[in-house]
């Protein structure tokens, strides 16, 4: 019988690059900077790293296949580098990787890194594939983008529920007025800007009804963890470390895009990986335990359905809550706590692994301006795909009791 | 007998109107207005021939079984391909059989008539008993020419068999001869064509006719047998002297539909049959030619047949399906005739694999998908996996056609990221008829005529030019029904429950009648009682009620309670929810009269009327409340009355009572805001049994509770906005009463409280109504009330000038002593200021050299202009309102250079 992942593991060091148009650097040097400060914090010698995964996206740009980019650009010594890719949940599939290599005993010390190079492309928002996503797919599928395709939860949400247009465009405007606030507050993120609800209403359309502001910026960056087991960490002299609570993931089966039930309005994935997660940490009433989150806001109207899909606000009640602030820093679960994807940007492989990275700081004590009093539990939550077809991951970790 | 079997047309849904095409063009070409009459039909940037030929073949097919076709023969000059059988697509399109001998007919105009002729011989022969022909034609032109306004894009089709026959063949007769009139060399994209009136006067008025005579002779027939007439000549006046060259009547001749769509290529007689077809009766015969390097005749006559397609008018559904333009820049780019930038996105790989297209031929040419024969569950793509989650049988699914399949859109988007020839790109979810969705691309519409729900059928249509490879992509695509965003458009009330009290006749019947006619369940409440209220009551009038909204296909139940008691409304808002499970709407409607003058009114009398008007609003609407609360939906109709509103003699008790509805909807309109629950009054007008025998019977007639309803269902609906608002509605008159506040006056100060002799002097003043406002509740009024009109009139005024007394015009005096010379360095830029409102006016601000100059009026080539309102400009360079904002609110708008408008805070420091 499997009791799940809860307490096996302990992250001991985790690093993170500055998130933005980085010019000036490529992934190889993106990968250095997180890797630094992770083995920094860690306090352990690069010989310590026993196996590592290694977590990118995009072949169209980046730094191209395998996991050999990360062994050759940190010179490991000759060790096993797994590379994974699961499309935005890429980060924490590396991360998923390095837990379980050390919960099962194969490993004592285990890296995860994930990395993104996005603004070589020539062009804003993320490559598009052509014929080159599918020889299939692409001769029938829409021509879609991101923003596109997750916009038009907003039309289902609004059908489905009654909502006016306007209403639901002011409530997503305040989630993203919300995790600029945060933004502001943190020196990593790529736009450190406060932005006002009625300046995100007017911003031109990208993809009907999404604005500018409603869509997260696109950025390269990397970030990184260290994880052992709790044994050896307080063998370490490791004290009041955090530990993985859940780690679970979801993939669709291809019944939202083919089969009849779905409305088009939530994901039908994190409606179900959050229970499982919830029931692998052993939390019982979400609203009340959840201290903070990071979930996935590609876009401000994935944030807004997620709230619902992970059973924090009811279903066809997020607009009340949004607008009662409950999401908000000072709020009852604060949300994108360090700014989100909004103000980050979403460099594919390295998101999942910069949430985690906030999560860890807030509970160390470490989060500076953006502190929350005595976090418990921090959740963080990937969706890679489209709202019809996708992956959602879901991780929560929290201080070793 | 051998024939026409069936037939089809399709003309593009956008049409081009000419004088578009001069407007933009004919100072280039000025001759071109000369033929620009009416519109062209014009392809969207997804069609071509091949996509015309399907769509023009599935509506002829309608009416036929596709089975059993055994040939298919597509005739084009304008084909896609020029080695790959164009008709091999449009067959795996149309999901023929594999069994079937496909062919293109190409390289004349008269290419359609020559696949028309070697069918009627096929099936005349024995070989094949039924054929498909389709003539289909996009041609090309460059832009500015005569050629540009004569052509249009279309396609027709017909089956030709030997049973069913609606048109029997009866004879043809062939010319063939090689006249230029235009020609098309090899690889090249557009035609070279000879001088126009030598191809009228040696080209269609001699060949044609001679093709006409010829069949006319060979079958013993004069032109007084013939009873329509078909031929094209894109030249409007010859086409009508053939037909008087010919003997011809002009009624028998069919228009040459040069005004409506333009002359369609090899499509054009076949499509001008189809018009002759729509009115064609058993008996016509019809006389059909075309014209290219010769001319072939025909003569058909129509038979009994023809009656089942009566009333179906295919032509001139396709005609009438349209949306004109003036764009021509839009037919250019759709046609590739200009090439505007489309950035590095559209760089993206589109090579077709063969390999995948041709496993896959059925699902992305046919659409055709798969249906799960464990669980029923229709699905697209055909996988090997049933995609039921409760199901997941592995082979299991057999071939399932959803072209046809009616599908409504489920969600969608408008994409300014994505590619596309006409921005924004649009797609989402739809959902079909039965079973089965995908994503797709939406085509030919716009964002605004898309909606959730809304009704779509499928089209086959072009993805993708592969330019660099001379390959085009196909699949099917969601185009929104004709009509249907006007049906979808109409206020409706469905999954919505309704109460309505007193309805059991007069304006609550009607209340309840129009709300079940648009969806809605109803609950049907009628005591059934005197006017008075008095008498037992009786079930009769709502039961009467209920069970007209059953025959009307409705839903109803009929509650008898009395809403003057609160255990009377509890079961009236039980019934709703225990029959249909919730309550959206409440129209408190249930009345009585008691009128007496104001000396005889005894307590009954008075106490009875609160009862039912005052107490049953309460008594119905608090339960239903608290539901309305939960659902976060509800919509409430308090019903007032001029008597109360206005006062009526001998009404004391019915006017307080009416009276008492709006304060109590005043107060629930602030605590029912939060929860989406909308609170109106409306004051009727409307003959009804408690007024019947009242009033005169001709004002009774003109006061129709239908003239009052239609206010009542739109505050009742999903689309109303309002709340807390008082209307009165009667005979089609609907305005809008208030409680207003006019301004006042402040007497007295803290010391010395005001005086009665005061206040008689400055009643003209308190009377004054003057500046009235509206207060949405208590608070604001109270604020009003305590801000003194001193203060008020100082906080703004329309004069333009703010509280420090800044006006705009000593803005721009002060402006040469607020300029930074050292800021201004090498800026050479002229900023026209045009400030709207009353102290508004035109400035020009120049700066150049390092100095500035002042003047007022316009310039000619300003830099930049920014234009706003008087006060937002005040407030602006006072720092109460950030430029930014102003901006990014559209308070301001700047035309010419942006950027530069940047300069002006730094070159001017005037805080």
């Amino acid at each position: 019988m499997a009791t799940g992942i809860k307490d096996k593991v302990a992250i001991i060091g985790m690093g993170c690059t500055r998130f933005g148009e980085r010019w000036d650097v490529g992934g190889e040097e993106l990968m250095l900077e997180a890797y630094e400060e992770c083995l920094k914090d860690a306090g352990i010698e690069q010989n310590d790293i026993q196996a590592a995964w290694f977590g990118t996206c995009m072949d169209e740009v980046n730094v191209g296949k395998t996991a050999m980019p990360l062994s050759v650009t940190l010179r490991l010594p000759k060790i096993p580098v797994t590379r994974v890719e699961n499309y935005c949940a890429t980060g924490t599939e590396a991360f998923r990787g390095a837990c379980y290599a050390v919960a099962s005993g194969a490993y004592d010390i285990c890296l995860a890194l994930g990395v993104e190079k996005l603004k070589d492309t020539g062009y804003g928002g993320l490559p598009g594939g052509g014929s080159s996503t599918g020889t299939l797919l692409w001769q029938w599928w829409p021509n879609l983008t991101a923003p596109g395709s997750f916009a038009q939860l907003a039309s289902a949400y609004c059908a489905k529920y009654k909502v006016k247009d306007a209403d639901l465009k002011r409530a997503i405007a305040h989630v993203s007025a919300k995790s600029h606030a945060n933004g502001v507050l943190n020196p990593k993120a790529h736009l450190q800007k406060k932005v006002t609800e009625d300046q995100i209403m007017a911003a031109p359309i990208i993809a009907h009804p999404l604005g500018l502001f409603d869509c997260c910026g696109v950025s390269d960056g990397s970030a990184c963890a260290i994880v052992t087991t709790p044994e050896i960490a307080k063998k370490m002299g490791k004290k009041d470390f955090v530990t993985v609570k859940a780690l679970q993931l979801a993939l669709s089966s291809g019944e939202e895009t083919a089969f009849n039930d779905w409305d088009g309005d939530h994901f039908m994935t994190t409606s179900k990986c959050s229970v499982q997660a919830y029931k692998e940490a052993g939390v019982t009433n979400p609203r009340e335990e959840i201290s903070m989150m990071e979930v996935h806001d590609c876009f401000s109207i994935t944030e807004f359905v997620t709230y619902e899909d992970l059973h924090i606000s009811e279903r066809g009640k997020a607009l009340k809550d949004v607008m009662d602030g409950f999401y908000d820093l000072d709020g009852g679960v604060p949300c994108q706590v360090d700014g989100g994807l909004k103000c980050f940007g979403h460099p594919i492989g390295a998101s999942g692994l910069r949430m985690l990275y906030e999560m860890y700081l807030q509970l160390h004590g470490r989060a500076d301006k953006r502190q929350i009093e005595n976090p418990k539990l921090g959740l963080t939550h990937n969706l890679g795909g489209f709202p019809f077809q996708n992956i959602c991951s879901i991780s929560i970790i929290g201080k070793h009791e | 007998m051998i024939g026409i079997t069936s037939y089809g047309a399709y003309i593009p849904r956008l049409r081009l109107n000419r004088m578009a095409i001069f407007q933009s063009i004919g100072w280039f070409a000025p001759a071109i207005v000369m033929v620009a009459q009416g519109e062209r039909s014009m392809c969207y940037w997804d069609e071509d021939a091949i996509t015309m030929a399907v769509a023009a073949a599935r509506n002829c097919l309608e009416d036929v079984d596709k089975q059993k076709l055994e040939g298919l023969f597509l005739a084009s000059t304008t084909l896609p391909f020029a080695d790959r059988q164009n008709a091999g697509i449009v067959s795996t399109a149309l999901n023929l059989p594999d069994a079937i001998m496909t062919s293109d007919f190409t390289s004349s105009q008269k290419a359609s008539t020559n696949a028309l002729l070697s069918a009627i011989d096929s099936v005349k022969g024995g070989e094949r008993k039924s054929i498909l022909v389709a003539a289909s034609d996009k041609r090309e032109t460059k832009p500015a020419y005569f050629y540009e306004m004569w052509f249009g894009d279309g396609a027709a089709a017909f089956t030709v068999g030997d049973t069913d026959v609606i048109a029997e063949f009866k004879g043809s007769y062939s010319v063939s001869y090689d006249f230029v009139d235009h020609y098309r060399g090899a690889m090249k994209k557009f035609d070279y064509t000879w001088e126009e009136r030598w191809i009228r006067d040696e080209g269609y008025s001699k060949i044609i006719p001679e093709a006409v005579n010829g069949l006319l002779k060979k079958l013993n027939i004069t032109m007084d047998d013939v009873d329509k007439l078909v031929y094209p000549c894109f030249f409007k006046a010859e086409h009508k002297k053939i037909a008087k060259k010919l003997g011809a009547a002009p009624e028998k001749v069919i228009d040459n539909l040069h005004e409506v769509c333009g002359e369609t290529g090899t499509a054009h007689p076949f499509l001008m049959m189809t018009a002759a077809l729509d009115d064609a009766k058993p008996g016509d015969k019809i006389l059909m030619a075309s014209f290219g390097q010769g001319c072939s005749a025909f003569l058909f006559e129509v038979t009994d047949a023809i009656k089942k397609f009566t009333g179906k008018k295919k032509f001139k559904q396709t005609l009438d399906n349209k949306e004109t333009t003036d764009n021509y820049l839009k037919f250019l780019k759709f046609r590739g005739l200009i090439h505007p930038e489309m950035g590095i996105r559209a760089e993206a790989p589109t090579q077709t694999a063969m390999t995948v297209l041709w496993r896959r031929r059925k699902m992305l040419l046919g659409l055709v998908g798969g249906k799960c024969r464990e669980c029923g569950t229709p699905q697209f793509p055909k996988t090997q996996v049933c995609v039921n989650p409760v199901c997941v049988a592995r082979h299991s699914q057999d071939d399932y056609e959803f072209a046809d399949i009616p599908a409504k859109i489920k969600t969608f988007t408008g994409d300014l990221l994505a590619v596309s020839v006409d921005p924004p790109h649009k797609y989402g979810m739809i959902q079909f008829e039965g079973g089965g969705r995908f994503m797709a691309d939406f085509t030919d519409c716009t964002l605004e005529e898309i909606k959730v729900g809304l009704p779509v059928r499928m089209e086959f249509r072009k993805r993708t030019d592969d330019e660099g490879r001379g390959f085009v992509n196909y699949f099917w695509k969601a185009a929104p029904v004709p009509g249907a965003l006007e049906e979808m458009n109409k206020i409706n009330f469905n999954g919505r429950v309704a109460i309505v009290t007193g309805a059991g006749g007069g304006l609550g019947r009607v209340y309840a009648l129009e709300l079940a006619r648009r969806g809605a369940a109803v609950v049907v409440n009628d005591l059934g009682s005197a006017r008075d209220g008095s008498g037992q009551g009786s079930s009769a009038p709502a039961d009467v009620v209920v069970k007209e909204i059953q025959a009307l296909g409705g839903r109803a139940v009929a509650n008898y309670d009395n809403v003057a008691t609160p255990e009377g409304g509890e079961n009236i808002v039980k019934s709703a929810v225990d029959a249909f499970g919730r309550v959206d709407i409440v129209i408190n409607n249930a009345g009585i009269l008691r009128d007496k003058s104001f000396i005889k009114m005894d307590p009954e009398n008075w106490a009875a009327v609160q009862a039912v008007h005052l107490n049953g609003a309460y008594n119905v609407t608090q339960p239903a409340f608290t539901i309305m609360r939960e659902q976060g939906f509800g919509r409430i109709i308090m019903t007032t009355s001029a008597a109360g509103l206005y006062g009526n003699f001998g009404q004391t008790n019915y006017s307080s009572a009416k009276m008492a509805l709006v304060g109590l909807m005043n107060t629930l309109k602030i605590e029912g805001a939060k929860y989406n629950i909308h609170v109106n009054t409306i004051a009727p007008l409307a003959g009804s049994r408690l007024t019947e025998d009242i009033m005169p019977p001709e004002i009774f007639e003109k006061m129709k509770p239908e003239f009052v309803s239609p206010l009542v269902l739109y505050l009742c609906s999903d689309e109303c906005s309002e709340s807390g608002k008082i209307f009165n509605a009667g005979m089609g008159y609907f305005n809008r009463a208030a409680i207003l506040t006019n301004q006042g006056v402040q007497l007295g100060d803290a010391d010395n409280p005001p005086t009665p002799e005061q206040i008689l002097e400055s009643m003209d003043q308190i009377n004054n109504m003057d500046g009235v406002k509206e207060f949405n509740d208590l608070n604001a009024a109270l604020f009003d009330l305590m801000s003194p009109p001193a203060d008020k009139s100082a906080k703004r005024d329309d004069t333009g000038e703010s509280a420090g007394g800044l006006s705009v015009k000593d803005i721009f005096d002060k402006m040469p002593n607020a300029f930074q010379p050292d800021a201004a360095k090498g800026v050479d830029a002229v900023f026209q200021y045009n400030i709207s409102g009353k102290s508004g006016g035109e400035w020009t601000v120049t700066v150049k050299g390092g100095t500035c100059a002042i003047d007022t009026g316009k310039t000619d080539k300003p830099t930049c202009t920014l234009n706003i309102g008087d006060t937002d400009f005040v407030d602006m360079i006072s720092g109460k309102l950030d430029p930014m904002k102003a901006f990014t609110s559209g308070k301001l708008t700047i035309d010419g250079d942006v950027m530069k408008s940047q300069l002006i805070g730094k070159l001017f420091k005037l805080r």
